[in-house]
C-alpha cells in the first residue's frame, strides 16, 4: 500500500510539473496569469487568484484579478495598498492570511487566503489565491502554492519585460508617426514605414536619404529640414507643454503636504510656550510657505499663453529673479525704479507665462554671457531696470559682461544663431515671438562705451 | 454645536483643521477614506461635511454623488465644501454644477476660511 501511495504522489508532482511546464509555455501575458494559477489542477478548489504587479518607481501597481466563474478586471492598486500587502505577506512564515487582515477593500478577497511576494529586479509581484472556506488550506496545497514561485519567477521577468518593450516600441511608433516632417523607411525601394502615408503623395524628390546602420539595403528618408523649415513655435511649445504639465503634476503633488505642514506648524506655534522651538515651527511655516511659492512661479513659467492678468510688477520680477537663482549665482542682481515713485504697486496688465518667460531668458542669457569671460564676482551685476514711459513702462535686463560683437549684432534674434557651444539658437527667437504675443518687441542695445549688452521692451500701463 | 465631516487624506491638514475647528467650539469627525465616508454620511447627520477631491480610493466628486441617495441636489450644495489642491478649470466647472463652494489649498486666510466652514449649514433655513 505504500508503495502504492509514493507512486501516487510521485504521479502526482510529475502531473504538476507538466501542467507548470505548460503554464511557462502559453502564458504570454501579465493579465492572463491568475487564470493560469487557477487552471492548476491542485488549486482548482480555490475561487478567484490575484497577480498584483508593481514596476519600482511607478505611482500605481496593476491589480489582475480572475474568478473561477470567469470574471476577469484589471484594474489600478495605490501603491500604499500595494506595499502595505507586500510587507504583511513578505513578513509572514506559511504564506496563509484571512481577509480581516486586509486593512481595505481594494482586494476582492473572501474566506482565507495564500499570498506569496516575488522580487525582481524592476517589479514587485505578489500573487494570491482565496477561498471562501473555514479551512485553511492543508499542507499540499501550501507546499505547491509556495514552489509555484520559482517557476513564476521567470515567467514573470519574460513578460513583464516584454510588455515594456512593447511599450517603449509603442511610443517610438508613436513619436515618429506624430513628426512634423516626413519620416519613410524603405527597404530595397520598399516603403517599411511612412508617417504621413494618408496625406496626398507631394514630392518626395527633396528628402534626404540615411542608409540605416547594420541593415542591408534599408534607408530612412527625411524632409530636408531647412533652418526656416521647422518653426520655433513648434519646438517652443513641445517643450513648454511638456515641462508644463511635469510642473502642474508637482505642484498639485507637493502642494498639499506643503499646506499640511504649514498648517501644522502655525498650529504649534501658537500654542508652544518656549521660545526657541517657537521660532524652530515659525521657520518651518515660513519655509513651506516659500517652497509653496517657488513651486508655484515654476508652472507660471510654463503655464497657460492666452489668458490676461493684472500683476504687480515689481514682485513679479523679484519671483522670477528667484527662478533664476541657480543660473546666476555669484552674480548680483538689482532691481532699479526710474520715474515711478511707488515701485511696489505699479500695476500692469498681461500674460504673466509670456512674460516671466521673456525675462526669465533674458536675465539666464545675461548671465551666461557674464560667465562667458572671466569674471569678476565682486562687480558683475545684472540690473532689471524698471522705467516710467509715455503710457507705459520699458523693462530692460541690462549686464555687464563682454557685450555683443558688432558683426553678430543683426542676427541675434534669428532662429538657431548661436554663439554657445551647447545652445539651440532658439532663446532670443523665442522672447521675440513672446515679445510678439504680448505686443511689443524686444530691442537690444550694447552699453558702449561701458562693457555689457540692454536687452528692454515696452509694455503699457492701462 | 456644529457637527462637522473632514474628509481629508494629508494627515497633516487632517490633524490641524480637525483642532482648529474644534477650537472654536465644533465637534469633528475625520476620515481619508471616501467610501468609509460614504457610509458616514449614509449613517450619521452632519452640520457640515468639508471634501478633498483627491483621495486615496475615491474622487471627493464620488462622494458628493452617492450623497444624492440622502440629500437633495439644494442641499447637497450648501452641506458640502469642497476643499482641493487641484482647482483647475475642469474642476471648478464640474464643483459649480454641485452648487458647492470650493477653496483652494493652501488657504489664503485660515481664519476667514475657517468662519466659513463654520457657518450657516443646512439645516438653518430652506435652499
Amino acid at each position: 500500500m505504500r508503495g502504492q501511495a509514493a507512486h501516487k504522489e510521485i504521479y502526482k508532482q510529475y502531473l504538476f510539473k507538466e501542467e507548470l511546464r505548460n503554464l511557462l509555455l502559453t502564458t504570454t501575458e501579465a493579465k492572463d496569469l491568475p487564470r493560469a494559477i487557477l487552471s492548476l489542477s491542485s488549486l482548482k478548489s480555490f475561487e478567484s487568484a490575484h497577480v498584483l504587479v508593481h514596476e519600482k518607481g511607478k505611482p500605481v501597481g496593476q491589480n489582475y484579478f480572475y474568478t473561477q466563474t470567469g470574471f476577469e478586471e484589471i484594474k489600478l492598486i495605490s501603491i500604499k495598498s500595494f506595499n502595505s500587502l507586500y510587507n504583511l505577506v513578505k513578513k509572514s512564515k506559511n504564506k496563509i492570511f484571512t481577509q480581516t487582515l486586509l486593512l481595505n477593500d481594494d482586494l476582492e478577497v473572501v474566506g482565507n487566503f495564500l499570498a506569496k511576494e516575488i522580487d525582481l529586479k524592476n517589479y514587485s509581484v505578489i500573487y494570491l489565491i482565496s477561498r471562501n472556506s473555514f479551512l485553511p488550506p492543508d499542507q499540499d496545497e501550501q507546499d505547491l502554492f509556495q514552489s509555484l514561485s520559482h517557476q513564476l519567477q521567470p515567467l514573470l521577468m519574460k513578460i513583464l519585460n516584454n510588455e515594456k518593450n512593447d511599450l517603449q516600441k509603442d511610443v517610438l511608433k508613436k513619436s515618429l508617426d506624430l513628426f512634423p516632417e516626413k519620416i519613410i523607411v524603405k527597404k530595397d525601394d520598399q516603403i517599411l514605414f511612412n508617417n504621413q502615408s494618408q496625406r496626398a503623395d507631394d514630392n518626395d524628390s527633396h528628402l534626404m536619404v540615411f542608409p540605416l546602420e547594420g541593415s542591408d539595403h534599408t534607408v530612412m528618408e527625411l524632409s530636408n529640414l531647412s533652418k526656416d523649415a521647422i518653426s520655433t513655435e513648434i519646438y517652443h511649445s513641445r517643450r513648454v507643454s511638456l515641462l508644463g504639465e511635469l510642473l502642474n503634476t508637482l505642484q498639485h503633488e507637493l502642494s498639499n503636504p506643503l499646506f499640511g505642514l504649514n498648517l501644522t506648524a502655525s498650529l504649534l506655534s501658537a500654542d508652544c510656550e518656549n521660545e526657541e522651538v517657537k521660532e524652530t515651527l515659525n521657520e518651518i511655516c515660513h519655509n513651506a510657505n516659500r517652497s509653496q511659492t517657488i513651486i508655484k512661479n515654476f508652472s507660471n513659467l510654463y503655464g497657460d499663453h492666452s489668458e490676461s492678468k493684472r500683476i504687480k510688477i515689481y514682485k513679479f520680477i523679484e519671483e522670477v529673479i528667484t527662478l533664476t537663482k541657480s543660473e546666476t549665482k555669484e552674480i548680483q542682481k538689482k532691481i532699479q525704479v526710474v520715474g515711478f515713485d511707488y515701485p511696489q504697486e505699479i500695476e500692469i496688465e498681461t500674460n504673466p507665462t509670456c512674460l516671466t518667460q521673456i525675462i526669465f531668458n533674458l536675465i539666464i542669457n545675461a548671465a551666461q554671457a557674464i560667465k562667458s569671460v572671466e569674471f569678476d564676482r565682486q562687480t558683475s551685476l545684472i540690473s532689471i531696470v524698471l522705467e516710467k514711459i509715455d503710457g507705459g513702462i520699458k523693462i530692460a535686463v541690462i549686464d555687464n559682461g563682454p557685450g555683443v560683437k558688432s558683426e553678430i549684432i543683426n542676427a541675434i534674434f534669428d532662429a538657431f544663431f548661436t554663439t554657445k557651444e551647447s545652445g539651440t539658437g532658439l532663446g532670443l527667437s523665442i522672447c521675440q515671438n513672446l515679445a510678439n504675443q504680448l505686443g511689443t518687441k524686444i530691442h537690444f542695445q550694447n552699453n558702449s562705451p561701458f562693457p555689457g549688452a540692454t536687452f528692454s521692451l515696452n509694455l503699457p500701463i492701462t | 454645536m456644529k457637527k462637522i465631516l473632514l474628509i481629508e487624506d494629508e494627515p497633516l491638514i487632517q490633524k490641524s483643521l480637525k483642532k482648529l475647528l474644534e477650537k472654536r467650539g465644533a465637534e469633528v469627525v475625520v476620515e481619508s477614506r471616501g467610501r468609509d465616508a460614504i457610509e458616514l454620511i449614509q449613517s450619521q447627520n452632519f452640520d457640515r461635511i468639508i471634501c478633498d477631491l483627491m483621495l486615496q480610493d475615491i474622487s471627493g466628486f464620488d462622494v458628493i454623488e452617492d450623497s444624492k441617495a440622502r440629500y437633495s441636489v439644494s442641499e447637497i450644495s450648501k452641506l458640502f465644501i469642497i476643499i482641493t489642491a487641484y482647482s483647475s478649470s475642469h474642476v471648478i466647472e464640474k464643483a459649480t454644477t454641485y452648487g458647492c463652494m470650493l477653496i483652494s489649498k493652501p488657504f489664503e486666510n485660515i481664519d476667514e476660511t475657517l468662519n466659513i466652514f463654520l457657518s450657516e449649514g443646512p439645516q438653518d433655513g430652506p435652499a
